[in-house]
């Protein structure tokens, strides 16, 4: 199989939520601002940028509810079970990020970098050799 | 630097909101696959606290509360998502809050990970502290 053909799934907690990727996944990074920590509850996002266009929902995309943040940021998570699955911003037509917490296909990516370090949890120390960017990739 | 004799949290919206009276229990980070899906990040991390000392203030009909087929419960804002609380029905001493939901400063640090039999394949473990294949126990 061609690496063009290559897919990848992934799926929400309760599998009320499905979908695809086709092609090669783009960059993994992991995202401490504090809108990515209080959604996600969690330490800090860790996200997978893919192309729309190669996106798309198999079941359950009118399972989701939308939340868009005041930074004009969206996550769209399963009414059910509260899984996010995506994060996307209207600004950007052509590309969104998906959870990589939630790919059901394994992956050799790991993380190239951390964004959004001044913000991160004061109880979480960030390890590992990856650049670390105070605010976005290009502050 | 003492904690905070009352910890305040909430979810994203601030829809939710939440205290607890008294000192903070245990802080875990759990890689188990439920948490790192239900949360999709790459683990979650929970300090546990007695139900007594804990309440919400506002909004605890804003939550939807989901069932793991562990019979885990998570319960987060049905608006913006954030799950604030975990606890499993058996245990009627103690529940567990997402410390990214606080919104007082703590001192204390996660204490140990727990089921990294299950951990991300992308995320490496390069601290120091005990890690439990499973539970702890």
């Amino acid at each position: 199989m061609g690496e063009a053909e290559k897919r990848h799934e992934g799926s929400c907690m309760c599998g009320a939520v499905k979908f695809r990727v086709t092609g090669e996944l783009g960059e993994m990074m992991n995202c401490h601002c504090t809108h990515c920590r209080k959604s996600h509850a969690a330490a800090f996002a860790t996200y997978i940028e893919v192309p729309w266009s190669r996106f798309e929902f198999s079941k359950g995309k009118d399972h989701l509810t939308t939340y868009k943040t005041d930074s004009g940021t969206k996550r769209s998570f399963c009414k059910t079970c509260g899984s996010i699955v995506i994060c996307f911003a209207d600004s950007d037509k052509t590309n969104l990020e998906i959870s990589a917490s939630v790919l059901d296909t394994p992956t050799d990516l790991k993380p190239a970098y951390d964004i959004y370090v001044r913000s991160k949890a004061s109880w979480y120390e960030i390890t590992g050799n990856r650049p670390q960017h105070k605010t976005t990739k290009g502050a | 630097m003492p904690d905070a004799p009352v910890h305040r949290g909430s979810c994203l919206c601030a829809r939710v909101r939440y205290e607890v009276s008294g000192r903070l229990g245990t802080f875990d980070t759990c890689h188990c696959t439920d948490c790192r899906k239900s949360h999709a990040a790459a683990f979650a991390a929970y300090i546990m606290v007695p139900r007594r000392d804990f309440r919400f203030v506002r909004g605890a009909a804003h939550l939807t509360t989901h069932a793991a087929p562990t019979g885990t419960k998570r319960s987060f804002c049905k608006r913006c998502g954030s799950i604030v609380t975990c606890w499993n029905d058996d245990d009627q001493v103690y529940t567990w809050i997402t410390a990214s939901t606080l919104d007082t400063p703590i001192a204390i640090t996660p204490a140990y990970h727990t089921y990294v039999r299950s951990k991300a394949s992308w995320y490496d473990l390069e601290d120091s502290r005990p890690r439990f294949e499973t539970s702890r126990s």
